[in-house]
């Protein structure tokens, strides 16, 4: 049953000194779904992310990625995913070529580099530095570092921030072509609205917690993710159990 | 292994791209070397033990700027702009990053080293009577403690103005009363006792004894020491502070 989930997390919690970040949270994402966390800032979706993606440990609860529980199988994991958080980089005195090279040496499987640079149509800035391009496309550089390994699953934070409307719009078709491709994909992302055109399900977090989750298509047959201190979760959850096994 | 060695390709690639690197490893010490040899060089009678002395000394000059700015300030730069924090998503091991990083430093030392000796012998016609296992030996010991000192700066420092205010407090104390660029004899007797706070004398003494080929007398003792507490202090202080990712 579990393998039709990209991620399945249980019960997650992290806390830093006295900031509850997250809170006890449930998250079910499908396979080859566009899933987006929405909320304000601070409202603990960057480390939602991170938590997601074995990047930062959680104080309790358990994450499974890919069918693979994420505090054992992490490399086996990170070899699957594309991971592009806020405020990361890419060495700035090199190539948009050097940099694809690089990380293609970090994973075993490949993505056919050719048809990486003619999907993000990186082609006239092989050899320009990255630090010398443009916000926009340092950001379709930074996407195609991250499905350099072509990954099952991409979770992206902010990827538009800083972008130009026609640039975010073009990075949203791009997401949706690698989403047609069968790939899951999260985003983290301040702008709700878009989330809510292009995503097939958003949830908004409020402090460390998901508040609400509304679906585009009727991916799952009741909203999966609720925290548990809501007691009706509890039944919810047990009729959804239900219902997938149906 | 092929992450090393492409990591290391890359780490090599950025170092040429690296004005403030360069500068601080390759030239100023290069200028340095050939400007303040012409100062000095007439104070001692013997010119081959002249620049027995000074030829070494400036090669630790080179090792204290690679140590900080190739090794030091490269980490704080990178980790402050969300480079490792990026590269922590991916399969990559910390140990490869840090292994690419000592081995840009390794070769920068060798690289700069290498330049003092060629304006030595070609720019002053100097003739380089030097012990090359011995020097070597003394090379590689210095350069590890200093690469050490860089790592602590890098754990210590989160952001590239504290990580560059460190260096140039410690930059100047160590060109000038290190005995690298003036012989510390021609210094006032009241900065002797100050020379012997600076990591970099040891280094030098080290440096020029084993040019001299006196690296295993009792001379070394104290430098070898020295250089050895560095390391393990860096070792220690890196490991409980050093953070690919501040955050």
């Amino acid at each position: 049953m579990n393998s039709q989930y990209a991620i399945l997390a249980d019960g997650i919690g992290k806390r830093y000194e006295r900031v509850e970040a997250i809170r006890n949270l449930n998250l079910q994402v499908k396979r080859g779904e566009m899933f987006g966390i929405t909320g304000s800032g601070g409202s603990g979706k960057s480390t939602l992310l991170e938590l997601l993606t074995g990047i930062r440990k959680a104080d309790r609860g358990d994450i499974r990625l890919l069918g693979m529980d994420v505090k054992t199988h992490l490399n086996q994991i990170k070899q699957r995913i594309g991971v592009q958080l806020q405020n990361s980089a890419l060495y700035e005195r090199i190539t948009v070529k050097e940099a694809l090279q690089l990380f293609q040496t970090y994973y075993y499987k490949k993505r056919d580099l050719p048809d990486l640079i003619e999907m993000l149509s990186l082609e006239p800035y092989l050899n320009q530095y990255i630090n010398r391009l443009s916000a926009s496309l340092q950001q379709r550089v930074s996407l195609a570092v991250t499905v350099v390994n072509d990954p099952d699953l991409i979770a992206l934070d902010e990827p538009y921030a800083g972008l130009e409307p026609h640039h975010r719009k073009e990075m949203w078709t791009i997401l949706s072509n690698l989403r047609d491709e069968g790939k899951t994909i999260i985003i983290a992302t301040s702008a709700k609205e878009e989330a809510q055109r292009h995503c097939d399900r958003v949830a908004l977090l409020v402090e460390g917690a998901i508040s609400e989750c509304n679906s585009k298509k009727p991916v799952l047959t009741v909203p999966a993710i609720m925290t548990v201190k809501d007691e009706k979760y509890m039944s919810l959850t047990a009729f959804n159990q239900k219902g997938e096994s149906a | 292994m092929r992450s090393l060695l492409m990591h290391t390709k890359m780490e090599l690639r950025m170092l040429l791209r690296d004005i403030i690197g360069l500068f601080f490893v390759f030239i100023m010490p290069a200028l340095s070397f050939y400007f303040f040899s012409q100062m000095f060089q007439s104070q001692d009678s013997d010119q081959v033990h002249y620049f027995n002395r000074y030829i070494p000394g400036m090669i630790g000059i080179v090792l204290f700027t690679s140590g900080f700015f190739i090794i030091g300030l490269e980490a704080v730069t990178d980790r402050e702009k969300g480079v490792y924090k990026r590269l922590k998503s991916t399969p990559i091991k910390p140990f490869i990053i840090i292994q690419a990083i000592v081995t840009k430093g390794f070769v920068a030392v060798a690289v700069g080293a290498l330049e003092i000796m060629i304006i030595a012998r070609i720019a002053l016609s100097v003739p380089l009577k030097m012990h090359v296992f011995q020097f070597l030996i003394a090379l590689l010991i210095a350069s590890a403690a200093f690469f050490a000192i860089g790592f602590i700066i890098a754990s210590i420092a989160r952001k590239f103005q504290s990580a560059m205010a460190i260096g140039f407090v410690m930059l100047y104390p160590m060109l000038f009363l290190s005995g690298a660029m003036i012989p510390i004899e021609s210094l006032p007797n009241s900065f002797h006792p100050v020379t012997l706070l600076i990591p970099l004398t040891y280094a030098v003494h080290l440096l020029q004894n084993g040019w001299e080929g006196q690296l295993f007398t009792v001379s070394s003792i104290r430098d070898v020491i020295v250089m050895l507490c560095i390391l393990t202090m860096g070792i220690f202080l890196s490991r409980k502070f050093f953070r690919l990712d501040m955050e």
